[in-house]
């Protein structure tokens, strides 16, 4: 029934309603629960069971900090805030290496970390996931963090710098080199991009 | 999962009265961050303000007067307190910048440079209202590392072979004719034709000055004074001075 008055309603607005009435936060879970499952799976080695875990953690911790919402931020990149900060403290106790990446998705990234000159010769070309994936996980956290959320998670800049609480330049910066690291490593798996 | 984890959620929220943390939590956390923010704009005003006056007034121009190493001098006169403390200020202004609300939006070299330009304003401020000079007296009283940099300044306005001397005034009959007691005790008799008194030098008894000129007579403690400086800070007797003064005695006598 909360579901069907939350339709057509943005984010913020469903915000509002649930510091009237609690039971609308089941609209914002409905919303992120899938897109944030997701997330936490590519970021940590967590199982179904842990990633329902940590969903709940999120959403509750969440819950809670409502009223810290700021309204001139996207509510999408304050709850993947959250999610990243929670998701990454759990998976620094364990560091076990998730699955980052589907095929596709491999495909994809690869296509973007190339450079111009080798995306026109390799477009044909098949990358196995685990490759990529591989190269991924020897990357510095810091650029394997901003490759996910701008590829994988396809968030824009403002974004970014909204979920990792740093500047749009450095953003952009961190961007960049990640590109340069991911080839860089890629020559020396000697991984063909 | 979908409905299964929003009802679990829900539930849980129910089962264990979990409501939003109110809004004054967080408003009072973001005050915080920024009066924490604004405290260290002005701490640096306070250092910048207190480093201007000790380099106006370390009285660079006597060095050649005196036969002093130049790195002791410059290490002595340097106010490295306030240049640590300086240095600490910023970072946790950047800090506390950064940790405001949408903070981390502003590149961090702008957050620095932006918070000792601000220092700087505060700190000139303080400097030309008087602020930073009461703020040196006070603290030469009660910190350590001033005692050190006062008992070199002590040591080098105790040449009046040199021309310096430094003392308490205890008898003024006027600007050109007046007496000091100096950190050892001793009683200089200070005269002169038009001696210039510096800025914020007092000519009252008990008035602290240091004194440039020519030792008239250094048996009878005479000295002829051509500019009048205020002291700034404790003076105290010196113990080593004082004991290399008592063997000079003891060997004249000899």
């Amino acid at each position: 029934m909360f579901i069907q008055k939350c339709e057509g309603k943005t984010d913020e607005e469903l915000v509002r309603m649930v510091l009237e009435d609690h039971n609308f936060y089941a609209c914002l879970v409905a919303r992120y629960e899938d897109k944030l499952a997701r997330y936490i799976r590519r970021i940590s080695a967590s199982s179904k069971e842990d990633v329902e875990d940590l969903l709940q953690e999120i959403f509750i911790a969440a819950y809670r900090n409502l009223n810290d919402f700021d309204q001139g931020l996207k509510f999408s990149s304050w709850i993947y805030r959250i999610a990243h900060n929670k998701t990454i403290s759990s998976w620094r106790k364990t560091k076990s290496r998730p699955q980052l990446v589907h095929s596709e998705e491999a495909q994809e990234l690869v296509k973007i970390v190339s450079s111009d000159e080798d995306m026109a010769k390799d477009l044909e070309k098949k990358f196995d996931a685990k490759q990529v994936e591989k190269i991924l996980w020897k990357m510095n956290e810091k650029y394997r963090e901003v490759l996910v959320l701008k590829f994988l998670e396809d968030k824009d800049y403002q974004e970014i710098s909204d979920i990792l609480k740093k500047p749009m330049g450095t953003v952009g910066t961190l961007i960049r080199r990640a590109k340069n690291h991911f080839r860089g490593i890629a020559k020396k798996e000697k991984v063909d991009l | 999962m979908e409905e299964k984890i929003s009802g679990k959620i829900l539930e849980k929220i129910k089962r264990e009265k979990i409501i939003p943390d109110p809004k004054w939590k967080f408003l009072a956390k973001d005050y915080l961050v920024w009066i924490a923010f604004m405290v260290s704009i002005f701490v640096g005003g306070i250092a910048i303000g207190s480093m201007a006056f000790v380099l106006t007034n370390s009285d660079w121009d006597i060095y050649p007067r005196i036969g002093e190493d130049f790195s002791q001098y410059l290490v002595m006169s340097l106010p490295f307190f306030w240049i640590i403390a300086l240095i600490g200020v910023s970072f946790l202004s950047f800090y506390n910048y950064s940790h405001t609300k949408k903070g981390y939006r502003t590149n961090p070299y702008i957050i620095v440079v932006s918070s000792i330009a601000l220092s700087l304003a505060l700190g000139l401020l303080f400097y030309q209202i008087g602020l930073s000079e009461k703020v040196e007296r006070n603290l030469s009283r009660s910190i350590p590392y001033y005692q050190r940099s006062a008992d070199y300044r002590i040591k080098i306005w105790n040449q009046p072979e040199q021309g310096l001397v430094a003392g308490r005034i205890v008898q003024i009959r006027n600007k050109d004719d007046f007496k000091i007691e100096c950190f050892d005790g001793n009683i200089w008799m200070i005269k002169g034709e038009n001696i210039l008194w510096r800025p914020r030098a007092v000519s009252e008894e008990g008035a602290q000055v240091k004194v440039l000129g020519e030792a008239e007579d250094v048996r009878r403690y005479i000295f002829h004074a051509k500019e009048v400086r205020p002291w700034i800070g404790e003076m105290r007797k010196n113990p080593i001075i004082n004991e290399r003064m008592d063997r000079d005695e003891f060997r004249e006598e000899r």
